[in-house]
């Protein structure tokens, strides 16, 4: 195998699949990456047999080939190459990589050898094939700004797996509903996919760790790209869904992921029907307030206090949210205006969670609806698109 | 030969694999009598209770006795949702919660 590429290329296509080497695997070779060229074209693969992480950049193919290479060195090393002219070759005796990169002018050597892996110990990149459900195309964008207002929500206990994923269920009227939740939290978003004509109804449950590192190929793709493709509106993900499987196509990069196995709670039972109060905010504010109470909550349980309370005048009244926290560093109180409807309310929170979900809303206003000091809160935002829901439950904390 | 090698290592890592799955089990299982000793000892107690008083003073209580044992256990740290019933809580439960509330209002 030889190619010569440039560095940008290099690091963008090992950047994209880095995340899926696992450094204290048990099994060495899924500490390497895989290389394979042919027709100017370098495919690089990652994966920890969980996910596997696949991506194309152009190249030039001296010698057709495959080699697989530690990818922790490889990262650092074509970090600090200069901006040159680079060769990779394998020495396919000795199993020897060399990547070499010289500039033209120059005449001296400027080299570094590597140690490759067995590349026939190289898992093979998982398909799917036809087992195929469901398969459907959804703007990047779109998709993108989902996956951020859901995945604050996803649990991290490794012993109940399917907290520590998102529900993905087409429902009728081709709606796509995600949901996740660690069981203090629980976040829903639904949108439209109008324009797929879905054939199934399907639920499966995604990891979340897969679909964080499909937001990071995202956010990566874009980073890289110039301004002159920059068409990020029209750009899709092609995502398909087989039994045990999801796969992820973008520009020049497929992810592919194992589901988890399990049934996802039955979450719409834990959504209140109603309300006794309704509480409109502007989001900014209520965040900032939250962010530096929480500052006094840090160490401790991180119980931040919120009172309502109606200020009147003769010409005016104007209700009031009160947010106070009170620990052993010190105490903080502000007042923020707000429009209350139903049931003066007083009820605590964890700051924390708190903060987590208003980072997420990008709405400009939100509704806090609430049912008593157990019950749990609703957050959402107060205008939203047409055929669109999001809404995330968080419960109070139980004060003495 | 590679390919020979190549399974030997791949072998190795399964039985890595299953150890510390077993690891894992031994845990789980470990905590898990721990936990059902606590639910026992808070059965027999809830148990001793009911029988102690006359059957009057039951037949009065009994629309709400039942809330209240599972609002106990949740108020002692555990799960009573059948997400993770019985598990030790360190927060609190939304689908806990939901249960609670979904008992109160079927006893309205």
């Amino acid at each position: 195998m030889e190619i010569n590429t440039k560095k940008e290329d290099l690091l963008y296509g090992v950047q994209m699949v880095q995340k899926a080497v696992i450094a204290k695997n048990t099994l060495p070779i899924l500490a390497g990456v895989l290389f394979q060229t042919k027709n100017n074209v370098l495919k690089i693969m990652a994966t920890d047999l969980e996910i596997g992480i696949k991506c194309t950049i152009p190249v030039t193919t001296v010698k057709e080939g495959s080699a697989v290479i530690p990818a922790k060195y490889l990262i650092d090393i074509i970090r600090k190459l200069p901006n040159v002219p680079i060769n990779i070759k394998l020495d396919e005796e000795n199993n020897i990589i060399t990547i070499k990169y010289n500039s033209s002018e120059e005449y001296s050597v400027k080299e570094f050898k590597l140690h490759g892996f067995k590349k026939e110990e190289f898992p093979s990149f998982p398909t799917i094939e036809d087992e195929t459900e469901i398969d459907f195309n959804i703007p990047v964008l779109v998709l993108k700004e989902l996956l951020r207002e859901i995945l604050f929500a996803t649990g991290l206990d490794e012993n109940k797996p399917v907290f520590t994923g998102v529900l993905f269920k087409i429902e009728e009227k081709n709606n796509l509903a995600l949901v996740a939740t660690d069981t203090h939290r629980l976040a829903l978003r639904k949108t439209s996919l109008a324009e797929c004509q879905l054939q199934n109804l399907t639920s499966v449950i995604i990891p979340g760790r897969t679909l964080k590192e499909l937001a990071r190929i995202i956010s990566n793709i874009h980073s890289f790209q110039s301004t002159e493709d920059l068409d990020q509106q029209n750009e899709l993900v092609k995502i398909i869904i087989s039994n045990n499987q999801a796969l992820f196509i973008l520009k020049n990069t497929i992810l592919i992921s194992r589901l988890i196995e399990g049934n996802f709670p039955v979450y719409d039972q834990v959504i209140p029907k109603g309300y006794q109060s309704r509480l409109k905010f502007k989001t900014k504010e209520l965040l900032a307030s939250i962010e530096r109470a929480a500052l006094l909550t840090k160490t401790n349980n991180q119980i931040i206090k919120l009172n309502t309370k109606l200020l009147e005048s003769p010409n005016h009244k104007q209700d009031l949210l009160l947010v106070t926290a009170n620990t052993e560093i010190g105490a903080i109180y502000e007042e923020i205006n707000i429009h209350l409807e139903g049931e003066p309310v007083q009820i605590a929170f964890n700051a924390g969670y708190l903060t987590d979900i208003l980072r997420t809303i990008s709405a400009e206003k939100i509704y806090f609806e609430l049912s008593g000091p157990l019950n749990p809160g609703v957050i959402k935002p107060v205008t939203i698109t047409d055929g669109e829901e999001y809404l995330v439950l968080i419960l109070p904390v139980r004060t003495a | 030969m590679g390919l020979l090698s190549g399974r030997i290592v791949r072998l190795e890592y399964m039985v890595k694999e299953l150890l510390g799955e077993l690891e894992g089990i031994k845990e789980e299982t470990r905590s898990l009598e721990q936990e059902n000793q606590k639910l026992r000892q808070k059965i027999t107690t809830v148990y001793v209770q009911r029988t102690s008083v006359n059957t009057k003073e039951t037949a009065a209580l009994r629309p709400d006795s039942e809330e209240p044992t599972l609002m106990n256990l949740y108020d002692e740290g555990f799960h009573i949702c059948n997400v993770k019933f019985a598990q030790i809580r360190k927060e609190e439960c939304l689908f806990c919660f939901s249960l609670l509330r979904r008992q109160k209002d079927s006893e309205k």
